[in-house]
């Protein structure tokens, strides 16, 4: 009875003792092989800057899809009419062309002081007024 | 203390004389941590060679946020149970489990040097689910605050005090039942 109360985990001297044994000077050829790893294996690159490069790069894609979808949308506003459109509206355009002004503009550099003075009457000016200039 | 001066070492970027302190101050604990799970000396010297690859190339990357010895438990716990699970696949389909293989392999170790009760102790240990084996281990033998081993398996401090006491609980009905009854 009293030995089936015994915790045999607790009370057993000795259990906790490794059982096991190594190949003898085993741990001095372990720690001379292990301290030769530094001169065949590289430091790898840690997580954080793995992270780190991961978002830069996403950061600088982005800003290259934002970039050229704005300007791909600046283009599209700039381009709202086509040839097509303006010659679609160029239809509806009545193109008056008066051929007394018309010959005006088109003459401007020979034009006499009695050509000025008739355009000035003919657009209303009074005659004093003109006569003044 | 000597943790301390590991971790300063670090910090000067002195990575390979670091290096060395924790060979010297850790190999030998991390053999028998490694050892206790896959039950074999070639595997546990072959993982070990492995653990200390991984602490070496990840030296750089520890900042010191956790407690070093924690930092290098957890390396050797994670590529302990990546080597069981590797067994474990092996295994998938034969119709011996990994825990009987685990036991085979302590009844045939040629370097047990125990007791029969010890025997019957890390057979039993074996037999129980990873996560118990995990913080029975860790506790019993190693002597290891929850907190630690909290920190070492990513697992909370209230599971692991449940864990432990189905472990000791299972274990010790399976001894008492073998050397008692």
């Amino acid at each position: 009875m009293k030995n089936h109360d015994k915790d045999i985990l607790k009370d057993t001297p000795g259990i906790k003792q490794v059982p096991f044994s190594v190949p003898e000077n085993y741990f001095g050829e372990l720690k001379a092989d292990l301290q030769k790893i530094p001169q065949h294996t590289e430091h790898s690159i840690s997580t954080r800057i793995k992270w780190g490069r991961a978002v830069a790069i996403a950061a600088s894609l982005t800003l290259l899809i934002a970039a050229g979808r704005l300007l791909m949308e600046r283009s599209a506003y700039e381009n709202i009419f086509t040839e097509e459109d303006f010659l679609v509206y160029s239809d509806d355009l009545d193109i008056i062309i008066d051929e007394e002004y018309s010959n005006l503009y088109a003459t401007t550099h020979s034009m006499t002081d009695e050509d000025i003075i008739e355009y000035l009457l003919a657009i209303g000016i009074e005659t004093e007024e003109v006569e003044s200039y | 203390m000597q943790d301390r001066h590991i971790i300063n070492l670090c910090q000067k970027g002195e990575y390979d004389l670091a290096f060395n302190c924790i060979v010297q101050a850790y190999s030998e604990r991390l053999y028998w941590h490694i050892r206790r799970f896959v039950c074999s000396h070639e595997d546990t010297d072959d993982l070990l060679q492995d653990v200390f690859v991984k602490t070496w190339s990840a030296l750089p990357s520890f900042r010191g946020d956790s407690q070093l010895y924690t930092w290098i438990y957890r390396i050797a716990t994670n590529e302990t149970l990546n080597r069981l699970k590797k067994l474990r696949r092996e295994y998938a389909f034969s119709l011996e489990s990994v825990s009987s293989v685990l036991a085979t392999r302590i009844e045939e170790d040629p370097y047990f040097n125990g007791n029969a009760l010890q025997r019957e102790l890390h057979k039993a240990i074996q037999k129980l689910p990873q996560k118990q084996r995990l913080v029975f281990n860790m506790r019993y033998f190693d002597e290891m605050k929850y907190e630690d081993i909290a920190e070492i398996t990513g697992t909370s401090v209230g599971a692991l005090k449940a864990s432990y006491h189905h472990a000791y609980n299972k274990i010790s009905e399976t001894l008492k039942k073998t050397f008692i009854d």
